[in-house]
């Protein structure tokens, strides 16, 4: 459902994106791996409209969509920051998409609050932003732009500032909505072990370019992921642990 | 496509055309009348009438005489302020009544030059007050403090108003960088107070704040209505000399008044250029 | 510092603050005060009525400038929001900052002088549109300068993304970028309006002295010798100031 062909993008000398291509299947969740700076960011930018590419075509189902500017695409870019709008209350940050789109409040209500529901945040909604915890605050902006039902969620290393075990919590929790309401991600990250567990599909960013990975053996035996030598680690350790009980 | 900003050539088009447009005419057009090329009297090029401004020194006279006043203002104003500041630890402003500190900063500069002039002239309320205490005997005996050559009333007003605008910025400078701080872990290395106002305090708070003195100085500069009212004809400060030789009949007054235009707006520009390349300026 | 030195020292602030405005309300309500009076003879109010009565027309004056201030400081600080807004997404930014910092450090007369024979030229030497339009040309560059800092990353990536969850440009403004910026706006607005309220010798090159605004009325009530009617047209410059200071002192603190 997404083409992306010959991307390109260069910032002075310096090329980020040479003749990056992939595509994306309807309701698929794509890992997108790689170093800070190796242009996921640009990439995600471009997409959702933000940022002009010097050459290249996006197709969405089929459609161009460069020429369209963001609002109009219905690709939503979450960043690590939650950045919710700090005027507005839990209701109302998730509504934000609605209410630009002139839907009328009765709907608006019911949408809302079923999506508030779903997310565990039913009883919040009253609340300021600067009233919630750092997970809580990264359910309303997830709220906030599923329910405009977009074409295609670009995450920019979305958990990266929540603590371990509040992250684990939202991973399972953004898979599982992701599955139910049959979305399509890009979700970048530079973390090995969630590019792993969140991806039906992995592929890692480098040198401008998109190596996509056809089956998760492939990525784990590339050594150039890192996820070899990071099995290696702990098979290492318990392997080690294992002789210790031995000798005793 | 980038995401769209409704107009923005347009709007930035317009903001150079607000900004620079007068600016560059004006400038154009008062170096033209100064070398005799613009306005009703224009009879070819000439460059007499700057060569009879600075042979007769007006031109230095009149850029001194002003920035004789701007350094003498700002200088004990910002030292006071500063002195305040540091004595009260930063914490200025949270002291009662520090509201008042507010009150100048309310005050257009023509009403305090007016209180200037009714309380410092030779019939004024200090005079009064120095005839009533038996000081003085008759008004002509009360030293001049306005129209004066030192320009003493002009400094007053300026000083009035930058001094309350110090106190207040840096106060909150002081509290905003967080040199109480400083202050104390320089005195866990080994500095005396004295030192650590020396080392730390001065340097860290100048720093910060001569964007501020700088354009603060450029406003008493250029000011009007204080030397207007206090000052008198020799010197005078630069703005007023300017609308005063443009609004006299004299046929050679309106191109050398052009002239001080001309070179005192080359000097801003001059200025600020320098004020941006210098670290820390203006952003 | 001694506490009894320091104490000492804070009465001389105060009153050398306080005085100028005490002074001149006394000023205006005295009969009459010259030297070696330290007192006025006898207090009145006719000067306050007088100054409203048909040959001094200063409430018309006050009017004036109200308007025109109102005005100048309505559209220099909305077109402003919107340039500054332009300007942190120009590659130009630095340079279109500089710009504005010219007409704003330049003498305001100087300004008027130098380009006088423009406002002669458009017919707007001595109108109320071209005395506005003069205040107009310093207090948008003030305006741009106060917002120049407040774009910063983090206000223009929320904005960003409220574009990707659907909104317009026009949706942008309403519904992220005014609510958020109610507190600069303000700011903006009321600081704007003193530099307008407080100028005078623009308004006096510019208007050529028949545009009545209450600076101008000042100045020529002093220059006729009526000390009394300035004072209370001095009075009444200094009143919305004073008003602004009552609801948030932060308003007065800029430089001009």
């Amino acid at each position: 459902m997404l083409k992306v062909i010959k991307l390109n993008k260069s910032y002075g000398k310096e090329r980020v994106l040479r003749d990056l291509s992939f595509s994306l299947r309807e309701g698929d969740i794509l890992s997108i791996l790689g170093r800070s700076g190796s242009g996921k960011t640009t990439l995600l930018k471009i997409l959702a409209g933000l940022k002009e590419p010097d050459g290249g075509e996006v197709l969405l189902r089929g459609q161009p969509v460069l020429h369209l500017p963001p609002q109009k695409r219905g690709m939503v870019y979450l960043y690590q920051e939650t950045l919710l709008f700090p005027h507005l209350n839990v209701f109302e940050n998730m509504a934000f998409g609605l209410r630009v789109r002139k839907i009328p409040g009765s709907e608006i209500r019911k949408r809302t609050e079923q999506l508030l529901h779903e997310l565990g945040m039913a009883g919040h909604s009253a609340k300021m932003p600067e009233q919630l915890s750092g997970g809580q605050q990264q359910r309303v902006a997830f709220g906030r732009a599923l329910i405009i039902n977009p074409s295609l969620l670009l995450l920019d290393e979305p958990f990266g500032k929540l603590d371990s075990r509040t992250r684990e919590e939202m991973q399972e929790l953004f898979l599982r909505i992701c599955r139910e309401h049959r979305i399509s991600v890009l979700f970048v990250t530079h973390d090995l072990k969630e590019a792993l567990c969140m991806g039906d599909r992995i592929a890692r960013m480098e040198q401008g370019q998109l190596k996509m990975y056809a089956k998760r053996s492939d990525f784990i035996r590339d050594a150039a992921t890192g996820a070899k030598k990071e099995m290696d680690f702990w098979t290492g350790i318990r392997e080690e642990s294992k002789m210790k009980n031995n000798e005793q | 496509m980038k995401i769209r900003y409704l107009h923005r050539k347009a709007g930035l088009t317009l903001h150079v055309l607000l900004t620079l447009l007068p600016l560059a005419a004006g400038a154009v057009y008062a170096l033209l009348y100064s070398v005799g090329l613009a306005g009703s009297l224009a009879a070819g090029f000439t460059l007499r009438y700057w060569e009879s401004l600075v042979s007769r020194g007006t031109l230095w006279q009149t850029f001194a005489y002003s920035a004789y006043i701007m350094g003498v203002s700002i200088v004990l104003s910002y030292a006071s302020a500063l002195a305040m500041v540091i004595s009260a630890r930063g914490r200025l402003m949270e002291r009662k009544g520090s509201r008042i500190f507010y009150l100048p900063l309310a005050m257009p500069a023509l009403v305090l030059a007016f209180f200037a002039f009714r309380f410092l002239s030779g019939g004024g309320w200090l005079a009064s007050l120095a005839f009533g205490s038996g000081l003085i005997a008759s008004p002509q005996e009360f030293p001049e403090l306005v129209n004066d050559p030192y320009g003493l009333g002009i400094i007053f007003v300026h000083f009035l108003l930058a001094f309350a605008f110090f106190s207040i910025y840096l106060d909150r400078v002081y509290a905003n960088e967080r040199i109480e701080e400083q202050v104390q872990s320089a005195q866990l290395l080994g500095a005396g107070y004295r030192q650590s106002l020396r080392r730390v305090v001065w340097p860290m708070i100048l720093r910060k704040t001569w964007p501020a003195i700088s354009l603060y100085g450029l406003f008493v500069f250029g000011s009007y209505e204080v030397p207007l009212l206090l000052g008198r004809s020799t010197p005078e400060m630069l703005s007023v000399r300017i609308v005063r030789m443009l609004s006299r009949f004299n046929l050679d007054d309106r191109p050398e008044a052009f002239a001080i235009v001309f070179a005192y707006m080359m000097l801003t520009v001059l200025l600020v250029f320098l004020l941006r390349k210098s670290k820390g300026g203006l952003r | 510092m001694k506490p009894v030195t320091g104490k000492i020292l804070w009465a001389l602030l105060a009153s050398l603050f306080v005085l100028p405005a005490a002074y001149l309300l006394l000023l205006s309500f005295s009969a009459s005060w010259h030297f070696p009076l330290l007192f006025p003879d006898a207090l009145t109010g006719k000067w306050w009525s007088l100054g409203f009565t048909s040959r001094f027309a200063l409430l018309g004056s006050m009017g004036l400038s109200l308007g025109i201030a109102a005005g100048v400081s309505l559209l220099s600080t909305f077109a402003a929001f919107f340039s500054s807004r332009w300007m942190a997404l120009s590659r130009y930014r630095s340079a279109l900052l500089l710009s504005a910092y010219f007409p704003f450090v330049l003498s305001p007369v100087v300004l008027a002088a130098a380009t006088y024979i423009f406002f002669v030229r458009l017919g707007w030497n001595g109108t109320v549109a071209g005395v506005a339009f003069a205040h107009f040309l310093i207090a948008y560059p003030y305006a741009v300068i106060l917002f120049s800092g407040y774009w910063n990353e983090r206000l223009l990536t929320m904005d960003a993304l409220a574009a990707t969850l659907g909104a317009g440009s026009f949706q942008r403004y309403r519904r992220v970028l005014f609510p958020l910026s109610r507190g600069v706006l303000a700011l903006a607005l009321f600081q704007t309006f003193l530099i307008s309220w407080f100028e005078y010798g623009l308004s006096s090159y510019i208007g050529l002295g028949r545009v009545p605004v209450l600076t101008v009325e000042v100045y020529r009530y002093i220059s006729e010798a009526n000390p009394h009617v300035a004072a209370v047209a001095s009075l009444l410059l200094v009143f919305p100031p004073l008003l602004m200071l009552w609801v948030n002192k932060r308003f007065l603190i800029r430089l001009i």
